[in-house]
């Protein structure tokens, strides 16, 4: 369907016909301000197809126009399949008509126009009113399009339709649907995420119950059959006991042990007397015995002890003895002793009077040392004073013999210039005429010979004449002034030091530097004479150390006053002295040591002795008092009864007891079984009576009590029931194990369909997707769009990410509502059926950027479809650059 | 002496695999049995009836359950009721014996609990005397016969043996204890050993003979059977004519119920008709049958549903009981199946997957299931299809 133009009379707001024609193929636009009608426009669009021309609905009725009330009317131009049709309806309730012409000159009205209409534009009619179907989404009224473009039943068959037509069959159709209903319900029948339910449920806790109850019931039936087990065994030991036991023998038996009983007591009590009697029999005659043997032993300890006092009185006199001599021992070593210690205190009093000997001596040589030093003393400087003379005698200093040395080299150099300026006269003479040739006056020293020439020289040669040599010499006379003041230097020089030479000026020298040497030497020598010596706090110097020599003489006269010392003896004199009187002193000591080591012996003897002696005495006082005791309880033990008495009694007393003791024996001989061991077979005896009594009585209760016990169970048949429940419980098990496998087929099957039918659904959208995404693209590049099986936009994907469509923001929203439209729009033309999408006031929520891409979306769409766009924002839509719709008002 | 020798009631057993309502059933037919063998007795003349053994399930019956029989017995009263413990009720002492005892049997019914010969009757003047070898356990390993060859009894009497258990080296069915000589009856000069414990009819020799139990209770088929028919069912009629006589003895029936076992294997729904065809042509009443049906094979999944509908639902309910077991039946869903549920869509693509799932052998455990699911599948789209 292509709309090509629409006219309104009387609808709504519009008075008289207003007409929008020239409606393209492409995309259009109506821009209109507000209030303009662009709304009453879509209005009436849907009006005229879907609303009945005699309808009396009240929103068909609210078509008239708002005051003047009149016969709204709307005509439709558009084309479907190659034909142009013109639908025309006059609103009037009873009186409305509709009329709808064909471009091959078919003609309906009315109910056949009606008809006709629904056929043509594929919706569903109704009382009141069509259902729009697929058209309701597609044209879109104001504030509506940014939902999502859900479709309504009539809209979502057609789209099923077109979607089957282009990938076949997938649904299933409505019995498809249906089946994973049933088997989803069935399973949930049977299971739920918790686990059994229902039938299942009631089967798995009947089970339960089942082996509960099986379990009970099997240990009922063992403690049934345990019940009879114990009766027999009961009624075994029942019998048992009544066949083990005679009970008149057993009263027989035990009337015989109690008649045993009482003559074996009679029997006891004789014995019992007769012991008594022999045991004091016996104890009279032990005691008569003893008496005896203690008199008889009384007498016996005295003589002894009588012996043992002679024999201490006379040890005790031996002692006295051997202590006097010890003693006189010990007083002997004494006296020794006493006279070698004031031996020994003499010889430390002589040692002590050499040492002090020694010390005067010591002192002595100490005085005759410094004597000699201060004696050295002198002696050195005397020899000091002559050296000074001798060297103030020499005047050749090392100054002196320098000028000398200056003065000769002055010469020299004098000497020098005047030879260099000099003719030099060469002589060659032989040697045996040498003697005849003088020059100046001298003989020449050698035949050959050069001579320098300074002056006016005469050569004479004997026999021969003379030769007059007088050379011109520059300077000659300040050459021979120098060499005279050189000469006159050294000869004031010479003069100075007082030698005649330089070599004398130097051997002078040489000899007063030797004095000087000496001389400090003897001064140095001089110093270390007297170094002092801190110990004896002797300062350095000859001085001190006179001072020091003075003090010693002074104190060697007083030492010498007190040792009562005329002469200073000898030193070796001294050493011999001291030595024997060293030796003596030894000896002594030694001496000393000896005495005392035989000492020791005799006091040892001595102590032993004196011991001896006490220990003697304390024996003898004790041995005296304990026979004085034993004889003083002999006496009074006499006084009693004499030993004849005592021995005579013991006899008779001894003869007693043995006669008791055979008496007692032959009574003991005829006792028989003790009364203890009878009264432990009667207690026995009548213990095993009252057991039978008690066994018989406790048995029988026992079976009687289980025989109670068995027939109150044995009626109710416990195995039977056991096998009754053990029959329900295997019926069980194979119902459980029926719906566990019901429930696994249910499960594979629901999971198989589901899988089955999510492909399907999968591939039943891809046309719907494959439109959508190039619109996507430009929208939102790198986004996919995910519909729902009932072709709803569920949720966009970007970068991976899922974003529900709820969650999106009103603009994108509204932005994919519309690329869904278009993308129905296109399926439908794909399936030969062009259709229009109509947006009023679309497209209100998005920003700039966005509606510029969505503008590029609509004319890309239009190439296809056919898109009215109603707007009333001006100035953007301008941008979209689509075909301008206008409102005209026709006469 | 002409006298009904029986075995193994085992009043009181239950049977678990069935639903309640049946298993009530076949436990009634168990206590019945007892007026079987009552009325069997007396149509034969007969003076007696020897139980050997296993009268009861257990031991600890109810009340209700051990009287009933004893006052089944008490309405017979011409004939004399000889009961002996056999491995399931065997004595104990104070146990159900002791009971039967306490409770004052009538006069017309005695029971056995020691060996020993007792004089039973009175044929023309000759004694006749029952030697019993009870259980006194479930198993014994010494043979309770044995005393007979040394029990005495007057020159010339007819001497009837009783015993509970196997015979030696004669195969092994029912419990293989308690065993028993195979020469018993000569070595002990019994004119007859009258056996329990096997539930199948067997003659062991002349003079030996298991009477099997009277109503069958398990789908057991003896060696070699030709028939679907199970193990039990009749008692025997034995006649005595003199101490040396050999016995005469004949089956008398006496079950309710015949117990039938069916092993098929089915490949194509053809089958399922002929199935039916067999089933029906068992007894005209199918309700005092029995059946345990054990199918294997493959079948499509329509020839499932007509197998549900032609047998289990219909021959099926006329059956006093059905035990059935499909474990070997492959489901192969053919792709008329498939077209059915649906020619294309999701649903169509998850019975495609599930039918491979199926297919594969490998998978032992899901295999079966997905055969399942896809059956379900199918039902489930015959449902809808019901409803739309």
């Amino acid at each position: 369907m292509k709309i090509r133009s629409i006219e309104l009379t009387n609808f709504r707001k519009f008075v008289g016909t207003v007409r929008v024609e020239n409606i393209g193929d492409n995309v259009n636009v109506l821009v209109g301000r507000n209030e303009l009608g662009k709304s009453t426009l879509l209005e009436a669009i849907n009006g005229v197809i879907f609303e009945k021309a005699k309808s009396t609905a009240a929103h068909v009725k609210a078509f008239r126009h708002f005051v003047n009330g009149t016969v709204p009317e709307v005509k439709l131009a558009f084309d479907i399949d190659d034909k142009s049709w013109t639908i025309h309806k006059r609103f009037a309730g009873q009186a409305g008509k509709a009329t709808l012409t064909c471009s091959d000159h078919r003609l309906f009205e009315d109910d056949a126009a009606e008809a006709e209409l629904q056929r043509l534009l594929g919706f569903a009619g109704g009382r009141g009113g069509g259902e729009p179907g697929i058209w309701g989404t597609l044209w879109v009224q104001q504030g509506q399009s940014f939902g999502d473009a859900a479709l309504d039943d009539q809209g979502q068959r057609t789209m099923q339709g077109c979607l089957e037509a282009q990938v076949g069959l997938v649904t299933g159709g409505a019995r498809g649907q249906k089946i994973p209903k049933a088997v989803k319900e069935a399973l949930d029948a049977l299971r739920s995420s918790k686990g059994p339910r229902g039938k299942f449920k009631e089967a798995v806790d009947r089970l339960a119950d089942s082996k509960q109850e099986t379990a009970e019931l099997e240990s009922k039936r063992q403690s049934v059959f345990q019940l009879m087990e114990d009766l027999a065994r009961n009624k075994r030991e029942l019998k048992q006991e009544a066949d083990g036991w005679d009970d008149t023998a057993h009263r027989l038996e035990v009337d015989a042990e109690r008649t045993k009983r009482t003559a074996a007591a009679t029997h006891a009590a004789e014995v019992r007397s007769a012991t008594d009697a022999a045991k004091l029999a016996r104890e009279r005659a032990t005691q008569a015995r003893k008496s005896v043997d203690d008199r008889a032993r009384a007498v016996a300890e005295l003589e002894p002890l009588e012996l043992q006092l002679s024999e201490l009185n006379t040890g005790s006199a031996t002692a006295v003895a051997a202590k006097a001599d010890a003693q006189a021992a010990v007083d002997a070593g004494e006296a020794k002793l006493s006279d070698l210690r004031s031996k020994t205190s003499q010889n430390a009093e002589r040692a002590r009077k050499l040492e002090r000997i020694r010390a005067i001596v010591s002192l002595n040589t100490e005085i005759i040392q410094h004597q000699l030093t201060l004696d050295k003393a002198a002696s050195l400087e005397s020899e000091a004073g002559r050296l000074s003379e001798l060297i103030g005698a020499i005047a050749a200093t090392d100054a002196a013999v320098t000028r000398i040395e200056e003065a000769v080299t002055e010469l020299s150099a004098a000497d020098a210039a005047m030879n260099a300026v000099a003719t030099t006269v060469s002589f060659a003479i032989q040697e045996e005429a040498l003697p005849g040739v003088v020059v100046d006056g001298k003989a020449l020293d050698a035949s050959t010979a050069s001579l320098p020439i300074l002056g006016k020289t005469m050569i004479t040669i004997q026999d021969v004449g003379a030769i007059t040599v007088e050379p011109q010499i520059k300077d000659r006379a300040a050459l021979l002034t120098r060499q005279d003041a050189a000469h006159d230097e050294v000869k004031a020089a010479l003069e100075a030091a007082g030698v005649k030479d330089l070599a004398a000026a130097r051997m002078a020298a040489a000899q007063r530097k030797e004095y000087l040497r000496r001389s400090s030497d003897i001064s140095k020598e001089l110093t270390n004479l007297a170094p002092g010596n801190q110990s004896k706090k002797l300062a350095a110097g000859l001085a001190a150390l006179k001072g020091h020599l003075g003090k010693l003489r002074g104190r060697l006269k007083v030492e010498m006053e007190k040792c009562e010392l005329a002469n200073i003896p000898g030193e070796d004199e001294l050493a011999s002295d001291i030595a024997n009187n060293y030796a003596e002193g030894a000896r002594f000591a030694a001496e000393t040591e000896t005495a005392e080591a035989e000492l020791a012996g005799p006091q040892d003897a001595l102590a032993q002795a004196d011991k001896k002696l006490g220990s003697a005495r304390e024996r003898l006082a004790g041995l005296n008092g304990t026979i004085e005791t034993k004889k003083a309880d002999l006496d009074a033990g006499r006084a009693g009864a004499s030993d004849e008495q005592l021995s005579v009694s013991a006899e008779t007393l001894e003869r007693d007891a043995i006669k008791k003791d055979e008496q007692l024996a032959e009574k003991e001989r005829g006792q028989g079984e003790s009364v203890e061991a009878i009264d432990a077979r009667i207690k026995r005896l009548e213990g095993a009576a009252t057991n039978h009594q008690r066994s018989v009585s406790n048995l029988g209760i026992e079976v009687t009590r289980l025989t109670a016990l068995i027939e109150a169970n044995e009626g109710a048949g416990v195995e039977e029931m056991l096998l009754a429940t053990e029959a329900e419980r295997d019926r069980l098990t194979s119902t459980v194990a029926e719906f566990e496998k019901e429930a696994a087929v249910l499960q594979l099957l629901s999971d198989t369909l589901e899988a089955a039918e999510g492909e399907a659904k999968t591939r039943y959208l891809a046309p719907v997707v494959s439109r959508v995404e190039p619109y996507l693209k430009m929208l939102l590049p790198g986004a996919n769009i995910v519909l729902d099986e009932d072709l709803r936009i569920a949720a966009i994907q970007r970068a991976g990410q899922r974003e529900d469509f709820d969650v999106l923001s009103g603009g994108t929203k509204e932005q994919l509502a519309v690329l869904t439209r278009l993308a129905f729009a296109e399926l439908l033309l794909g399936q030969g059926r062009p259709a229009t999408v109509i947006l009023d006031d679309a497209l209100v929520f998005s920003d700039d950027d966005r509606i510029e891409s969505m503008f590029d979306v609509l004319m890309r769409a239009g190439d296809k479809v056919q898109i009215i766009v109603l707007t009333c924002r001006k100035r953007l839509f301008t941008r979209l650059g689509a075909a301008p719709l206008e409102i005209r008002e026709t006469a | 002496m002409r006298f009904i020798h029986s075995s193994d009631l085992q009043i009181g057993k239950v049977f678990g695999y069935f639903d309640p309502e049946v298993a009530s059933a076949l436990q009634d037919a168990r206590q019945a049995v007892v007026r079987s063998l009552g009325e069997a007795a007396l149509k034969s003349s007969a003076t007696a009836v020897l139980i050997s053994g296993d009268i009861y399930e257990k031991q600890q019956m109810s009340q209700q359950t051990v009287a009933r029989a004893i006052e089944n017995m008490r309405s017979f009263k011409n004939v004399q009721w000889h009961l002996m413990p056999g491995n399931h009720d065997h004595f104990r002492e104070n146990g159900l014996w002791d009971r039967l005892v306490r409770m004052q049997l009538p006069s017309n019914v005695a029971v056995h609990t020691q060996p020993g010969a007792v004089q039973i009757a009175d044929a023309a003047g000759v004694p006749v005397f029952l030697l019993p070898a009870p259980l006194r356990f479930t198993s014994s390993v010494e043979d309770l016969t044995a005393y007979m060859d040394e029990e005495v009894t007057p020159e010339g009497a007819i001497r009837i043996g009783m015993a509970h258990g196997s015979i030696q080296g004669f195969g092994s069915e029912g419990e293989a204890s308690n065993y028993v000589a195979p020469g018993r009856a000569d070595s002990a000069g019994l004119s007859y050993l009258a056996m329990g414990d096997w539930h199948r009819q067997i003659r062991v020799n002349d003079r030996c003979w298991y009477s099997g139990t009277p109503e069958p209770d398990q789908f057991k088929l003896p060696p070699n059977a030709v028939t679907s028919h199970c193990n039990g069912g009749s008692a025997l009629l034995v006649e005595i004519n003199g101490s040396k006589a050999l016995p005469v003895v004949s089956p008398v029936p006496t079950g309710r119920y015949q117990w039938h076992r069916f092993e098929k294997t089915l490949t194509e729904d053809a089958q399922i008709d002929l199935l039916e065809s067999e089933l029906r042509a068992l007894d005209s009443d199918l309700s005092k049958l029995v059946v345990d049906l054990r199918v294997t094979g493959a079948l499509s999944l329509s020839g499932r549903k007509k197998f549900e509908e032609q047998i289990l639902q219909s021959v099926g309910a006329a059956l006093r009981g059905l035990r059935f077991d499909e474990a070997g039946l492959v489901l192969n869903p053919t792709d008329q199946d498939l077209d059915e549920i649906d020619h294309a869509g999701f649903v169509r693509v998850a019975a495609d997957r599930l039918k491979v799932l199926a297919a594969v052998m490998s998978n032992q455990g899901q295999a079966p299931l997905a055969a399942l699911a896809l059956k379900r599948l199918y039902i489930e789209h015959l449902r809808q299809a019901a409803r739309s």
